[in-house]
């Protein structure tokens, strides 16, 4: 009975949103947007899980001392104090300073890592044992060019040859791939719909 | 082998249930078949009787050496000896326990035995009597029980003799004996005695002679068996056609009848004799047995005794009995012989003997069935001739010859040409494998299906192999690394220090930025553009700069602006941007700009922002979105005409163009990093999006076409550095493999 209810649920939901596309009838558009502010409400409630979750793993690795525990001892810190200066809102002052001055600085250092990495990286990757690491390497060395502004100093046409690479090959690969994307979302939607998957039993 | 207790049939080893009458096997033990004593199971005879119990193995091939030593035990004495080993033998201690038996109860039921006749169950005949015995193992072993039954049956209906009888090979061993201990021998007739048995005769006459000057009191025992250097010439002597005088021991050996099986006293219960047919299952080889002595025996005539062995029955009979006599006696009638051969026991020993019961079975459902064949007095030796089974075990040079195994014969060293050598590499060497494969039936299909796996196992890689991984070639090494980096990091920020104002003066616009521009340019005064920080710190160096530029020129083209964020950091960052660019100037929160802050969902979110803005009803601030002068005409996306997404991931600029525009005309924009710029090109190409930034470079040439340049065109030398500097190391990675390369081949 609780399977058959859930799945009555499920497919009353999804029929409703997807009719709510395809139909201008104001009931129709109210059940919709009714269901989608409800969707908005259960992901804030996930956040608010996400995050007892995430505190109750790392209180636990407290109290077994696994290894790397003190690691969630600096998490449960951190988010004490978070949640403690975000008592007066997001936009609140000291809020705003931990962002920008701990929260941005440390993401952005990370981030910037990734230079050096590609640095090393390329010296061993972009070498030309064949004709499509050849190709490979042709296609960087023109994108790289191309950015830079000097570039059409050196030949007007890199800037040209820099759009075109982007534009034909880079755009025609990445196209295939946001078909398949489409593709697959439709036939995961229609097999939500006709109850042929039910994540919401598991 | 198990014999079954209750029929007798030969089952496998480890059977629990006869094959032929389900009795259920004892396990434990093998039961003999003729005393029905119980063995262990792997005895090889009865630890009563010495039946045997596992039949010969015909087919088994022995080494040389084994093959020899097993042939000269199958066979009969008299068939491997050669002429002058004919002598007794007494090489086996064993006594003859059946023999003596045999004998005890002849004696105890009529006539006592001679005392020559007792002395001779000693050890002169103990070798004689296992010859037949291991004769008989040859034999198919259901013949060889029923041989062994039959005469005992027969002597349960029939009178004893008065004398215990000796069949005639046991009586020739006999008179062997006795010449062997310097009887003379009847001079008057030698010339009735083939060449080769008068040869025989002078031969153990001498050999006889010579023991007994050199050892008087020597046992027989100690006579050597070496061959001596006239044997060959004796062997060849024989024409073809002719047997020779083994040969012919050996076919006397095989016409011999079979000797008595024993029976132990202790049997359990007595025979009924007149249950038996007899006659008809006599088998052939036996009736063959039969025939041969009759055959002989009834060359009764004087002439025909040859004279050694009137010499082996005088001890017997005494020096002055006549040579009538002992003819007589050696020579009875056929019918005699008969009745002496099927003699074996008499009755009190056939009651106690116990006969297994799947024999008296077998003996009453086989009536009649073969007719006894004619017995012909004139059938002479020649016609008696040696069974074929016994044929095939003689020796020949051709079996001999025929080695079991090919040696190696060694090809070199200080042991070339000797053979046998056993090769070094087999001790080290991997077992051998089998040398084909078992044959497998396959079908068809399976076949085909197996061709296809093994073509393409078969097949090679098409083109060259992948290259494979080489640490020291392809990764730099520490110093190379840290070079590296010291380069990149002097690249970014000696521009940013220094500045690097060169690099602005050749920025030129591209056409989608100039479409972004146009764009909001088209937008009139006082209308309001949704900005949509959905990006985080990660991408903020890129993206800051671009939501920089878009703002400068939507305050500067009198539009209003709000802000909201798909992901959780970007309100700060909004606010961050919003805070750099109104520094200075007149814009004023609420009025120029709202941040309404994080709305989870992402793509359920934009939906419901379509028709209302975040359900809270708060800004970033917390404060009413009522407060915010700037809102009171916009209560959704609705009231939106152009919506620029700030993006680091692509499923933003996705999620709005799937959720947003297919509802209201709006119109959307992009300003993504550069890694997500080509991602969202097909959206460009197909009018989905009707601007776009990429990157620093985007920002700069954003800055650039709204005239207003700033961190952006002055970052911009530093990434240009940063982007010249991996062309360099490109190229120095490839110059150095190819160096490698060529240091390698060398």
């Amino acid at each position: 009975m609780k399977r058959i209810l859930l799945s009555v649920i499920a497919l009353a939901t999804a029929a409703i949103v997807l009719i709510d596309f395809f139909v201008d009838s104001p009931i129709v558009n109210q059940a919709g947007a009714l269901l989608t502010e409800g969707a908005v409400v259960l992901a804030a409630f996930a956040m608010i899980l996400g995050l007892l979750n995430l505190l109750a793993v790392h209180l636990a690795r407290m109290r077994t001392k696994e290894p790397g525990w003190p690691y969630s001892v600096v998490l449960i810190v951190t988010v004490v104090v978070m949640l403690a200066l975000g008592l007066g809102g997001p936009g609140s002052a000291p809020v705003t300073w931990a962002f920008r001055y701990v929260y941005s600085p440390l993401q952005a250092t990370m981030f910037s890592l990734l230079a050096f990495f590609i640095i090393t990286a390329v010296y061993r990757a972009f070498r030309v044992k064949s004709w499509e690491t050849a190709l490979f390497v042709a296609a960087g060395l023109i994108v790289l060019i191309g950015q830079i502004p000097l570039a059409e100093k050196l030949w007007q046409q890199f800037p040209v040859l820099k759009d075109w690479v982007l534009a034909v090959p880079a755009t025609a690969g990445m196209r295939g791939i946001l078909l398949g994307v489409a593709l697959g979302t439709i036939l995961a939607g229609l097999r939500v719909l006709l109850l042929m998957d039910r994540p919401y039993l598991e | 082998m198990i014999y079954c207790p209750e029929c007798g049939t030969a089952n496998p080893d480890g059977s629990n249930f006869c094959n032929h009458c389900g009795q259920r096997l004892q396990s434990v033990v093998v039961r003999c078949p003729m005393c029905s004593t119980p063995n262990p199971i792997g005895t090889e005879t009865c630890l009563q009787c010495g039946a045997r119990l596992k039949p010969l193995d015909l087919t088994a091939q022995p080494t040389q050496g084994a093959k020899d030593e097993s042939e000269s035990e199958r066979l009969p004495a008299e068939v491997q000896a050669t002429p002058e080993e004919m002598t007794p033998a007494v090489e086996t201690p064993e006594p003859s326990d059946w023999l003596a038996r045999l004998r005890s109860i002849a004696a105890a039921g009529h006539e006592p035995a001679e005392p020559g006749m007792a002395q001779e169950t000693g050890a002169g005949t103990t070798s004689q009597e296992e010859s037949p015995s291991q004769a008989r193992e040859l034999r198919p072993i259901a013949e060889r029980e029923e041989a062994e039954a039959i005469p005992a049956l027969q002597a349960a209906d029939e009178v004893p003799p008065k004398e215990a009888p000796l069949p005639a090979w046991l009586r020739e061993i006999v008179g062997k004996e006795a010449q062997a201990e310097g009887m003379s021998t009847p001079s008057d007739a030698e010339a009735q005695v083939p060449p080769w048995l008068r040869r025989i005769v002078e031969g153990e006459k001498a050999e006889s002679d010579t023991i007994s000057r050199e050892h008087p009191t020597a046992p027989e025992a100690a006579i050597p068996a070496e061959p001596r250097p006239e044997e060959p010439e004796a062997a060849t002597a024989f024409p073809e056609g002719e047997l020779a005088p083994a040969e012919e021991v050996a076919a006397e050996a095989a016409t011999a009848p079979e000797p008595q099986p024993e029976i132990p006293p202790e049997a359990e219960k007595p025979l009924a004799a007149q249950d038996f047919i007899l006659e008809p299952a006599v088998p052939d080889w036996l009736r063959e047995a039969a025939e041969a002595p009759a055959a002989r025996e009834s060359v009764s005539d004087e002439e025909e005794i040859p004279d050694w062995l009137r010499t082996m029955i005088t001890p017997e009979k005494g020096a002055e009995a006549s040579l009538e006599e002992l003819a007589a006696e050696l020579a009875p009638s056929v019918e005699e012989r008969e009745t002496e051969e099927e003699i074996s026991l008499p009755e009190e020993a056939v009651a106690e003997a116990t006969v297994p019961k799947r024999l008296s079975e077998r003996t009453r459902e086989e009536p009649a069935a073969v007719a006894e064949p004619p017995v012909t007095a004139g059938a002479d030796l020649a016609q008696g001739e040696i069974p074929k089974w016994v044929e095939e075990l003689r020796p020949t040079p051709e079996r001999k010859a025929a080695p079991s195994e090919e040696k190696p014969v060694e090809g070199r060293g200080i042991l070339s040409g000797v053979k046998g050598i056993l090769p070094i590499e087999m001790l080290w060497a991997l077992p051998k494998r089998a040398e084909a494969m078992p044959e497998i039936s396959l079908m068809p299909q399976d076949a085909s299906a197996g061709d296809i796996v093994a073509d393409l196992l078969a097949a090679q890689p098409e083109g060259r192999a992948l290259p494979s991984y080489q640490p020291g070639a392809a990764m730099p090494g520490p110093w190379v690394r840290r070079l590296l980096y010291l380069l990149l990091a002097l690249a970014i920020i000696v521009p940013l220090l220094f500045g690097a104002d060169w690099f602005s003066q050749t920025i030129a616009v591209s056409d989608t930025t100039w479409s972004m521009y146009d764009t909001i340019n088209k937008l009139p005064p006082g209308s309001t553009v949704l900005l949509s920080f959905d990006y985080d710190p990660v991408t903020a160096a890129e993206l800051d700069l671009q939501a920089g530029a878009i703002l400068r020129h939507l305050l500067q083209r009198d539009l209003r602006v709000v802000a909201l964020s798909l992901v959780p950091q970007g309100p700060a960052l909004a606010q961050a941007v919003w805070s750099k660019v109104a520094t200075g100037s007149d814009y004023i929160y609420g009025e120029d700009f709202a941040n309404l802050g994080y709305v989870p969902g992402e793509q359920t979110a934009l939906r419901s922002l379509v028709s209302a803005f975040p359900p809270s009803g708060n800004d970033f601030f917390q404060a009413p979105l009522s407060s915010l002068p700037m809102l009171s005409g916009v209560k959704g996306l609705r009231d939106i005409p152009l919506v620029i997404v700030l993006a680091g991931d692509q499923r933003f600029v996705r999620a709005w163009l799937e959720q947003v525009p297919s509802q209201i005309p709006v119109k959307v924009a992009a300003a993504v990093s550069g890694v997500v710029g080509p991602a969202v090109s097909p959206y460009l190409q197909s009018g989905q999006l009707v601007g776009r930034l990429v990157g620093l470079v985007g920002a700069a040439e954003y800055e650039i076409a709204i005239n207003q340049p700033s961190t952006a065109v002055a970052s911009l030398g530093a990434q240009s550095a940063g982007h010249i500097l991996v062309i360099v190391v490109i190229l120095l990675g490839n110059v150095a493999a190819l160096f490698t390369a060529a240091k390698r081949r060398k």
